[in-house]
């Protein structure tokens, strides 16, 4: 079992209760987040208990007078009502197989529990043409699998057919790939840092961890083999290869499981190797049972975050560079006062395209017709996007109706929502309630580092 | 802290009340006109229910003014609508204050002259009077008021001037007015446009006449017109001719027909300007001026590269005595030969080039100012070092030593051979100008030094320092392109620019005494600055003296070397 550096129980205590606002510390002073327009404010000594007061003598009523007493209240900032926005973000399955065989995957291996398939051209080329039929604006194209590059052929052909298309229509086109990187070549680098892609890297950490959790389809490690071919990639970081274009940006990202017992070493292993930057997603659905986070495992991931975050914080201070991008994310949403009814874009203006040309709410909901939604050959269903956000609105989950990180949180991804249930809230408030002292002690040393 | 202070963006979009950049603690606001308020105007409200005006006893009164002006007036009550005398309080103060304000002391403040008698807080009560009875000025009074304390409680008299001995004196309890709420919102007594009174601003209309020959800070008057952005390789803008044609900011045509070149006197400016009234109208058309250059929509500063610090104090050090003092002595003495390389203007000759005088007047003078200004810049270079002596930073071993030699052998700079002397034609101002671009190399060097001086290690004044050196060589650009610009009317005569005199490098024998001059300037000025650097300023002071009297030497004896077509070879002076 891994130990919390943190006392995670008190916590935990300390964050039920108030739903309009959330007291928090940094340090000796006292500050509020106003759930509504997710606002940050310093606030008198004592705000806490009597917020807390109010809560449980009047509910939410009492919460929003006693908000309303400091001139906190205003008009409600998320409307309860959605509206599905036009498709600006794609994810193409364009190889539903993979190369690896990943205890936790979501894809189970890529065929997502049916046949895998490879998305064929004329596929991936209605796709393109339906993302980008409007002019102007900007538009995302992002490739995940499967293992995107065992389809490298469809995968370039599609890139330079939209970023010739998004040229001619004016649209500010953003590409992104997610990779195992085992098919990586110079070549494809090359490929990737001419077209400013944002690649993500699934890398789990130092070598044995990695080749624990990340085996070969033989049951081989698939480390060495990955970093060997991380140099093209990571060496052509930094300055657009072409004017007006996106530079390359190389990410990790570890998928967190109980075999992660020193995330700090993890994130300084992968920061070490030269990439942009480095996050953790836990992994809360898994193929293998034995992978999943249980409650337990998530306390101590919190506590480990933390140690990770005040690492971040350090380093901030000392203007050393510390690409932490699970810290880095919530200091410019907490700055720029984030508040969202929805986890994600997903069925809103993000849909993943499965091989066969089937739209669902986004790459991880392939083949699953709880959340089917047309296809690139007839047309994006749009009232199943409406009923999607209908009934995906925060404010009509539960408990998320009376938790005060919904705006922040969104109600958690959605396929794990549906496949497991909310089973890391705890962790995901103790995750902001740090966050939110962080940033109050960052953005007032470092006030420029957010922005 | 009561209130609620906002954080994050979405917390500062909701607040009411201004920004915090907008604030009255950010802002630079005196009792100075053209800054952004008057200070005074705040504490006219300290005590609640009455507005008093700080009056200053004038410098030169006339004969037939009220003695006794001066000090804390009384202008007028004002509870009615004050915020912290609310009709219903349950406060005793409040409703003492309010009875005694709407009842026969409100009536008897209404008339005569009132003025602040004693303040009283905390137990000591301080008289308004010096010793001899005089009543203090209303300046120094203010800043009693400055130093009330919040939330304690304040007791204050006024007295009636003009009223029958003895003079009426009325006692009132309350306490100091919170000029702003924590959110930066300024308290609702003060009317709209109160805090901005007697300042120079644009929609007062007498912002019109704030030009530099009226008050100490002003408006712009000759500015130049917006840039279209692009510029050449050099810097050098493309639309030469809008980018040097000054106009009037005041001019009241603002359409592109109306950017002619500004009249140069005062008076013939005038009917072209914005007229009183007119600017109380018209205030947002003006430009903003940012460098000397009207800005339009949207300010957007150059990206200026972050210069890379020096590796340690040693490699500064090594830059500093090897190339940046050397380079700085060197490039006086190329501009001080630049200089006598030109006739003077009474050379001009008369009838063939009308404006041949008033430009080599010109020139002459910006060449001195921007020679003297290398000077300078070579006894702050040595000051850096000498600061850094005394800070303790030199390496182990070696101490500071004045630096006063050109640089050693062949040195390519702007394209120019810095090892010889040229006179001043267009190629070698064209190099000039190279040299001293803001983006160019010397600015760069600077550069460092300032990101180095920044780190903690370092002593502040020497950071300051180094960027006066850093931000001063922008100046010497524009003269210099001013200079190349008013020599190009010059360019289509045959031969040599006729500003310039006939000239070739002397030998050491022609110019004997002009080098002595030279010699024996930098043995004072060395002298002066290893004093300073031991921190004896009197030998120090007489040393400069005697440097300034060997270049008044040198530059009479270059001058009658010139107008026979001899330059000096000054690097044979060392």
């Amino acid at each position: 079992m891994i130990v919390a550096t943190i006392p995670v129980a008190s916590l935990a205590r300390r964050l039920a209760g108030p739903r309009e606002a959330h007291a928090f510390r940094s340090g000796a002073a006292e500050h509020a987040l106003v759930v509504d327009g997710s606002r940050i404010y310093d606030m008198p000594e004592g705000f806490g208990a009597r917020l807390l007061e109010a809560a449980q003598r009047g509910g939410p009523a009492a919460e929003r007078e006693l908000l309303a007493s400091f001139g906190l209240d205003r008009e409600p900032a998320i409307c309860p009502e959605l509206q599905a926005p036009p498709v600006r973000a794609l994810a193409l399955a364009v190889s539903e197989h993979c190369n690896l065989g990943c205890g936790y995957c979501y894809a189970d291996g890529g065929s997502f529990g049916a046949q895998a398939q490879q998305m064929p051209w004329e596929v991936a080329r209605q796709a393109v043409e339906r993302l980008l039929e409007g002019e102007g604006g900007s538009a995302s194209l992002a490739f995940l699998g499967g293992e995107p590059l065992m389809n490298r052929k469809v995968l370039r052909r599609a890139v330079e057919h939209a970023s010739a298309l998004a040229e001619r229509r004016g649209t500010a086109l953003r590409l992104a790939l997610t990779t195992n990187a085992t098919l990586l070549i110079e070549d494809d680098a090359e490929f990737l840092a001419e077209h400013g892609f944002a690649v993500t890297v699934s890398i789990d950490g130092e070598r044995e961890l990695h080749d624990a959790l990340r085996p070969t389809r033989g049951g081989g490690g698939s480390y060495e083999r990955i970093v060997s071919r991380l140099t093209p990639l990571l060496r052509r970081q930094g300055s657009p290869a072409r004017a007006g274009r996106a530079s390359l940006q190389a990410s990790a990202r570890v998928t967190v499981t109980a075999r992660h017992r020193d995330l700090r070493a993890t994130l300084e292993h992968l920061m070490a190797l030269g990439f942009h930057s480095v996050g953790f997603a836990p992994s809360l659905t898994s193929r293998d049972p034995a992978l999943a986070l249980d409650a337990a495992d998530l306390q101590a991931l919190l506590g480990q975050m933390i140690d990770c975050a005040r690492e971040f914080e350090r380093r901030l201070l000392a203007r050393e560079p510390y690409p932490f991008s699970n810290m880095l994310a919530a200091m410019q949403e907490l700055q720029r006062g984030t508040h969202r009814p929805l986890p994600c874009g997903a069925g809103a203006g993000y849909l993943g395209v499965a091989a066969d040309g089937a739209a669902s709410a986004c790459h991880r909901f392939v083949a699953d017709p709880r959340a089917a939604m047309g296809s690139v050959q007839q047309g994006f269903d749009d009232a199943a996007r409406a009923a999607w956000l209908e009934s995906r609105h925060v404010d009509r989950q539960e408990p998320c109706r009376s938790c005060w990180a919904r705006y922040l949180c969104g109600g958690g991804c959605h396929h794990e929502v549906l496949n497991r249930g909310r089973v890391a809230c705890d962790f995901i408030r103790g995750w902001l309630d740090h966050c939110l002292g962080a940033y109050v002690r960052l953005s007032a040393a470092r006030p420029d580092a957010f922005n | 802290m009561n209130e609620p202070v906002p954080r994050n963006r979405t917390a500062r979009a909701a607040a009411l009340g201004n920004p915090a950049s907008a604030r009255l603690e950010s802002g630079v606001g005196n009792c100075f006109p053209g800054l952004e308020m008057d200070v005074r105007n705040l504490d006219g409200r300290f005590f609640p229910g009455l507005l008093f005006q700080v009056v200053t006893a004038p410098v030169a009164p006339l004969p037939q003014a009220l003695p006794n002006q001066a000090g804390i007036r009384l202008i007028y009550l004002d509870y009615l609508a004050d915020p912290m005398l609310p009709e219903r309080s349950e406060a005793p103060w409040v409703q003492k204050l309010l009875a005694t304000y709407t009842g026969a002391t409100g009536i008897a403040l209404a008339h005569g002259r009132w003025y602040l008698h004693w303040i009283e807080q905390g137990g000591n009560r301080i008289s308004c009077y010096a010793s001899d009875g005089t009543p203090y000025d209303g300046e120094l009074l203010w800043r009693f008021l400055r130093c009330l304390a919040l939330d304690e409680p304040l007791s204050i008299a006024l007295v009636q001037r003009d009223g029958p001995d003895p003079k009426p004196v009325v006692e009132l309890a309350g306490y100091r007015r919170r000029y702003t709420t924590a959110a930066g919102v300024i308290d609702p007594s003060f009317a709209p446009g109160e805090l901005t009174q007697s300042m120079c601003n644009p929609w007062q209309h007498d912002f019109r006449d704030c030009a530099c020959y009226y008050w100490a800070s002003n408006h712009p008057d000759v500015v130049i017109g917006e840039a279209g952005g692009a510029s050449l390789p050099d810097g050098a803008p493309t639309g030469t001719t809008a980018a040097v044609t000054p106009l009037d900011w005041l001019r009241r045509d603002r359409s592109p027909a109306g950017a002619v070149a500004a009249p140069a006197s005062r008076a013939a400016a005038r009917p072209a300007q914005l007229d009183h009234y007119e600017i109380n109208r018209r205030w947002q058309d003006l430009a903003f001026v940012v460098g000397g250059r009207e800005i339009g929509a949207v300010y957007e500063p150059a990206m200026v590269p972050l210069a890379r610090p020096y590796a340690n104090a040693a490699e500064m050090i090594d830059e500093l005595e090897q190339r940046l003092a050397p380079l700085e002595l060197t490039l006086a003495l190329q501009y001080l030969y630049g200089l006598f390389s030109m006739h003077t203007p009474e050379e001009a000759p008369p009838g063939r080039w009308p404006t041949m005088h008033a430009d080599l007047t010109a020139a002459r003078q910006w060449i001195t100012l921007i020679a003297v200004g290398e000077m300078t810049h070579l006894r702050w270079a040595n000051q850096l070092l000498w600061g850094l002596d005394q800070a303790g930073l030199y390496p182990k071993g070696r101490h500071y030593t004045p630096v006063l030699t050109p640089l050693k052998g062949p040195q390519n700079l702007g394209g120019i051979e810095l090892s010889t002397l040229p006179v001043l034609d267009l190629a070698t101002l064209d190099a000039y100008i190279r040299i001293e671009r803001p983006e160019g190399q010397l600015a760069n060097a600077y550069g460092r030094c300032v990101a180095t001086l920044k780190l903690e290690a370092y002593p502040r004044d020497l950071y300051e320092l180094a960027v006066r050196i850093d931000s001063d060589g922008d100046q010497h650009y524009e003269r210099f392109r001013a200079v190349r610009q008013s020599f190009e009317a010059y360019a289509g005569a045959p031969g040599r620019l006729p500003v310039l005199r006939e000239m070739r490098v002397g030998t050491a024998d022609e110019t004997r005494a002009a080098l002595a001059a030279t010699s024996e300037m930098t043995a004072a000025l060395r002298e002066a600055y290893a004093a300073e650097a031991r921190r004896e300023f009197e030998p120090a002071q007489a040393a400069i003296t005697l440097a300034r009297a060997a270049m008044d030497r040198l530059r009479v004896e270059a001058e009658a070397l010139g107008a026979r077509g001899i330059g000096v070879p000054f690097f044979d002076a060392w």
